[in-house]
């Protein structure tokens, strides 16, 4: 039986999802890493489970907020981490989850590999990051 | 016997003489404005008007032509557009840009979000500017005008707000930011009036959140506003309904934030400007940012007007027509629109193709 904890359920964070940054507008995807995705992707690899994230029920996406949300992801925890630990639900619009899988994991991979950081628009709380064989928590990036 | 005069009588005679010829020449240079008429296809009758006590002009009457329609006749809209540009910047004590709308006979939204995006960032520069105008006369244009949320940022002689004149036309401004939440509320009014239903329709938001983004990341640093208009078009018919929305911003047009790299720009010489923006779409070209992850959105664009969810994509920017629809009718225009312009439409049709493909 699903556990309700394994799921999460973007709108349940906003109905009208954002631009890309904080600075650009409200419930970016840049917000919506920091104050949601982060933490239960964590909590997932430590429990060894797969954090279903559903993008179904909301107005619609602009690509640039889940490139940033789904981007971030990548370049803290590695491609390889993701595919483990991750699986995406869009029902309502197959192209985003084909637009995450095929684009934003690879090139955000590429990012991490080639140590070019994402930007962060406003002063975030201490997020998580996988370095090193471990997990470490702080600002990394102000 | 010829009287002989002295060197300071003919300087001042000469500095006398010269005034005179300045004042003639400034003269008939009025008298030649004033003198081309409003609905001639060079309409631009801009009239200085000078300060009495200062000898300044600071006031600037500006004519429209009888067709005052952006997607039928962009020149006359772009010409308006540079006029007012180029009035604010030549005359530096101007306070008062009015709007002869008077001799209007054709008009349409793109027209009227382009006007009020250029108010509005002219009045965001300089507080000093302030905007007056008179109506069309004639009574389906003025219907129209009324009825298309122009007035909603403006006020009568005495100072107060027009009423609302209907629901049906709305207009609305944003600025350095998006505004997720109400462009969502103004779909799902789009959706009701075709459908019935108050529901989401992601295509329509994912469209104008991608324009938005754009224009609040690439546009000029001062002065950010992009303008959202939406306009519904009754019908007997469920079929014949429709909602036409527009997305203006006055930033510097997708061509001139295009990033190409040197051995393109060498390799497409020959291409004309309407292709470049065509590809810009199809993503042949890098980011501005030159962020790998990037250069998504105007693809998603294109992408929504194949699949048919939207309809009738045009795309003013720069100095290009770009008809996304029919591509073969997409062209150079002689003006240069500094910003962009999308204008498209849903409905009942796009809808069901849309639902079709998100049962499957």
């Amino acid at each position: 039986m699903e556990q309700s904890e394994h799921k999460l359920i973007i709108i349940e964070y906003t109905e009208y999802p954002g631009p890309r940054y904080c600075d650009q507008g409200e419930s970016s995807g840049e917000d919506f890493y920091h104050t949601q995705l982060n933490s239960a992707f964590l909590k997932a690899i430590k429990s060894n489970y797969k954090l279903k994230v559903v993008l179904d029920g909301t107005a619609g996406y602009a690509s640039s907020f889940l490139d940033e949300a789904f981007g971030n992801l990548v370049y803290d925890f590695t491609l390889e981490k993701i595919k483990k630990h991750l699986v995406i639900i869009s029902e309502e619009e197959p192209d985003w989850k084909k637009m995450i899988t095929n684009e934003t994991f690879i090139e955000w991979e590429q990012r991490r590999l080639n140590k070019k950081p994402p930007k962060k628009t406003t002063l975030h709380k201490e997020w998580s990051r996988f370095q090193n064989n471990e997990f470490n928590s702080k600002v990394w990036i102000q | 016997m010829r009287k002989l005069k002295s060197k300071k009588y003919h300087k001042f005679r000469t500095a006398k003489l010269l005034r005179k010829r300045k004042q003639s020449v400034l003269k008939k240079k009025e008298r030649n404005v004033l003198r081309n008429k409003p609905n001639s296809d060079r309409y631009d009758s801009s009239r200085p008007i000078k300060n009495k006590y200062t000898n300044r002009i600071d006031k600037q009457e500006i004519s429209v032509g009888e067709t005052f329609s952006l997607l039928k006749d962009p020149f006359n809209v772009l010409k308006l557009i540079n006029t007012i540009e180029k009035r604010k910047i030549k005359n530096k004590h101007i306070t008062n840009i009015h709007l002869e709308l008077s001799h209007i006979k054709e008009i349409d939204i793109g027209a009227i979000s382009i006007l009020l995006s250029k108010v509005n960032q002219v009045s965001l520069g300089s507080k000093r500017i302030k905007f007056s105008g008179t109506f069309p006369i004639d009574g389906t244009c003025r219907e129209f005008f009324n009825k298309s949320g122009f007035l909603d940022y403006m006020a009568d002689i005495s100072g107060n707000k027009f009423n609302k004149q209907s629901d049906n036309y709305l207009v609305r401004i944003g600025r350095d930011k998006t505004d997720n939440e109400k462009v969502g509320v103004h779909i799902k009014k789009a959706m009701k009036f075709i459908t019935g239903s108050e529901v989401h329709y992601p295509p329509v938001f994912s469209v104008i959140q991608e324009m938005c983004s754009n224009s609040v990341e690439h546009s000029n640093k001062i002065g950010k506003n992009w303008l959202l208009g939406v306009n519904y078009s009754d019908a007997e018919d469920e079929l014949e309904k429709r909602v036409t929305f527009t997305m203006t911003d006055m930033g510097f047009g997708i061509l001139k934030t295009l990033k190409r790299k040197f051995a393109t720009r060498i390799k497409e010489t020959m291409a004309n400007d309407p292709e470049i923006l065509q590809r810009a779409f199809e993503k042949k070209y890098d980011s501005a940012t030159k962020e790998v992850n990037r250069n998504k959105g105007l693809p998603l664009i294109l992408d929504r007007t194949e699949k048919k969810y939207i309809k009738g994509l045009k795309v003013i920017t720069n100095n290009v027509f770009l008809d996304l629809e029919n591509p073969s009718l997409s062209k150079t225009l002689d003006l240069n629109l500094g910003g962009t312009f999308y204008c498209w439409e849903i409905n009942l049709n796009c809808i069901e193709l849309w639902n079709k493909a998100s049962i499957n």
